[in-house]
């Protein structure tokens, strides 16, 4: 499952068991990414205190330093700390609370699918961005303009529910990318747990259904085992 | 019982200290006032004597002789003019004024007896002896000391019989405290310690061990349950999805059908880790392992918020979903807990409404003196009554609904969550269909 990348990132993975360690690496190699791998927390320190990487993805329990206690101490060290994602089998709503508060940028509760880890991994690059900045978004002849809280294609005016316009909004702002549905639930929505029905699904169509039906080509992809990206396809 | 005994030595010692005591200083004060009254008798006497000479007093005493008292006579010659037969005479101070007497009185068969006396010289020469006789004295302080020793003795029986009495209960209650304990550890959970119903110390602190005792059997049917469920409810999707990779190693003739098949897999893992999740939730909700995070939101707003989430899906399948709120109503509780649970209520009535004409579902809350409270009312089949309080429970998923999809954790996470408030769940019939009420004391989260 390849991402359209800017660059590749310079990811360091902290995690102690070996084998989910090689998948992540294996995996994120084959996604265009540079890994590298510390097995324990004071490796994982030295590691980013030596290299600029562009992202940390760090397990909460690691041996020697844990995880939490690695991202504080290099927050206090680093002029610069990139941002962090925080892996953990500890997944109820209050350790995720507590991950972000010790300085986690994102929080992904074990066991994840890769797909959601590569498309957080990816949107948190992305953050530093100045985001307010950006008024408006446009994917091909989709346009939406954020102050006037408007949306058009081909020229034509959509009428969005506050809620589409929020799901849309969050889909292009990671326009090209793969967002999941945790992250839409999350983001869209505010809210931490999995639902069992397919309500995001539905809620994509109908957003689809107002924005694609009846235009020359779809901007809002389905990534099949992974979530939806939009993405004019004719470009390069 | 060792210390009762010890107890009781030690009172026998203490009494004994203070009979002697009292005996010694009590004797003491007989002899002294005794002297004293002998001492006035023999002054009065001497100063007769004084005028009239020991002759005289001699024919004053032989006329006039006490009961118990000895008035003796000596002429300047120390000859002895009147009184008994004076066996003896020691003297009991240096100045010979005060004197032990052993003496007879009538014949010489009769038996010696002893007195205490006070000698007085006279001015004309001889003395005066008034001496008193001893065996009352004694016969009295000797009662005085049967009578210390009598009360002293009943008391210390009184003491030791109680404290035997109570030790000997309080042995029996507490061996038979452990002889219940011992049951219980050796296996049989449903055991209970008896109470005396007195409501004293040890009654209590039985109680409070029964309600641990009923704690734990309730966790640990709660873990049999689990695992008789997780047989059921864990292994048949890991037996399907075993069964798929098996089919597609075999089958998969092309890339395109391996893929599909390896999705469908992916698919199923997932369901499995979401039951997973939601089994170690509801775990940790009755264990109390959540940390508590209280906020104060408003209800009307929020429930507006998850049927919009749910509307889609609800539209799609012909449910309309409404929220049927009058005023806004605050509450303070853990917001994702409470998401969580109007999301499964929703869902499960998604699932069971589906199928049913003019499917509709309906949130509201009010404010009842009990708590806040959100209802979640379905125009589904409902549950009987007999089966409410089972569909409440861990993978309660009643047997005739089996076939459709849900780990059968979705009510009874909304117990735990409502439980962690210190609330409750409440099944009741919608005519037709099912109303959950989440009922949320206020002004306090468990």
């Amino acid at each position: 499952m390849k991402g359209v990348l800017d660059s590749a990132m310079r990811v360091l993975v902290v995690e102690d068991d070996a084998e989910a360690a090689g998948f992540l690496v294996k995996a994120l190699r084959e996604s265009g990414h540079e890994p590298d791998v510390a097995y324990n927390g004071d490796d994982g320190f030295a590691m980013a205190m030596e290299t600029n990487y562009d992202i940390l993805v760090v397990d909460r329990m690691l041996p020697k330093r844990d995880g939490l206690t690695l991202i504080q101490d290099l927050r206090d060290q680093l002029s610069f700390m990139p941002p962090v994602l925080i892996l953990s089998a500890l997944a109820d709503v209050d350790n995720r609370v507590e991950g972000l508060r010790a300085g986690g940028d994102d929080y992904l509760a074990k066991p994840y699918a890769f797909s959601e880890l590569l498309a957080r991994v990816e949107a948190l690059t992305r953050r530093p961005q100045p985001e307010q900045l950006q008024t408006q978004y446009q994917v091909a002849d989709l346009i939406m303009d954020r102050l006037a809280r408007r949306v058009s294609r081909d020229g034509q005016d959509i009428l969005l529910q506050p809620r589409e316009f929020r799901l849309l909004e969050f889909l292009m702002k990671n326009a090209n990318h793969v967002v999941t549905r945790t992250m839409l639930l999350e983001h869209v929505w505010n809210y931490h747990f999995d639902p069992q029905t397919n309500v995001i699904d539905v809620h994509i169509s109908r957003l689809r259904g107002k924005i694609d039906k009846g235009f020359d080509k779809p901007l809002l992809h389905t990534v099949r085992g992974a979530g939806y990206m939009i993405r004019d396809e004719s470009e390069g | 019982m060792r210390l009762a005994g010890l107890f009781a030595a030690l009172l026998t010692v203490l009494a004994a200290g203070v009979v002697a005591a009292l005996y010694f200083a009590f004797s003491n004060e007989i002899t002294r006032t005794q002297i004293a009254t002998l001492e006035s008798e023999a002054r009065l006497l001497a100063g007769f004597g004084d005028r009239t000479g020991a002759a005289a007093i001699a024919a004053l005493v032989e006329a006039n002789p006490g009961k118990e008292t000895l008035y003796i006579v000596e002429n300047a010659q120390g000859q002895r003019l009147s009184g008994p037969t004076v066996l003896d005479i020691k003297a009991l101070d240096t100045a010979k004024r005060r004197l032990l007497l052993t003496y007879r009185q009538g014949p010489v068969s009769s038996q010696a007896r002893e007195a205490v006396g006070v000698r007085r010289p006279l001015r004309t020469g001889g003395a005066v002896i008034v001496a008193k006789d001893m065996a009352s004295a004694r016969r009295f302080a000797r009662w005085v000391l049967l009578s210390f020793l009598a009360g002293i003795g009943v008391l210390l029986g009184a003491v030791v019989a109680v404290g035997f009495a109570l030790a000997t209960a309080m042995r029996r209650r507490v061996d038979t405290l452990t002889k219940s304990i011992r049951e219980i550890m050796s296996g049989d959970m449903s055991h209970r310690l008896g109470l005396a119903g007195t409501d004293d110390e040890i009654d209590r602190l039985a109680g409070e061990v029964n309600r641990m005792l009923d704690r734990i059997e309730r966790l640990m049917h709660g873990l049999k349950d689990v695992s008789d469920n997780i047989a059921h409810d864990l292994k048949t999707p890991l037996s399907r999805l075993r069964n798929r990779v098996e089919a597609a190693l075999g089958e998969a003739s092309d890339a395109e059908s391996a893929r599909a098949a390896l999705e469908r897999v992916i698919e199923d893992a997932d369901g499995l880790i979401r039951t997973f999740d939601s089994l170690l939730l509801v775990a940790r909700l009755e264990a109390r392992a959540v940390a508590q995070r209280a906020e104060v939101f408003e209800l009307m707003e929020f429930l507006t918020d998850v049927a919009d989430l749910y509307e889609p899906i609800g539209q799609e399948r012909g449910i309309s979903i409404a929220v049927v709120c009058s005023t806004p109503v605050s509450i303070s509780a853990h917001r994702q807990l409470i998401t969580q649970a109007v999301s499964n209520l929703i869902e499960n009535a998604i699932k069971y409404a589906a199928d049913t004409a003019m499917a509709s579902i309906e949130l509201s809350a009010g404010v009842r003196a009990s708590g806040v409270e959100i209802t979640v009312a379905d125009s589904g089949p409902g549950i009987p009554e007999q089966d409410r309080a089972h569909a409440l429970k861990r993978f309660g998923r009643l047997d005739t609904s089996r076939s459709t999809p849900g780990s059968g954790l979705g009510l009874s996470l909304v117990a735990a969550v409502a439980e962690l408030h210190g609330g409750t769940v409440r099944l009741e019939d919608n005519q037709p269909g099912l109303r959950v009420v989440l009922c949320l004391p206020q002004a306090r989260i468990a």
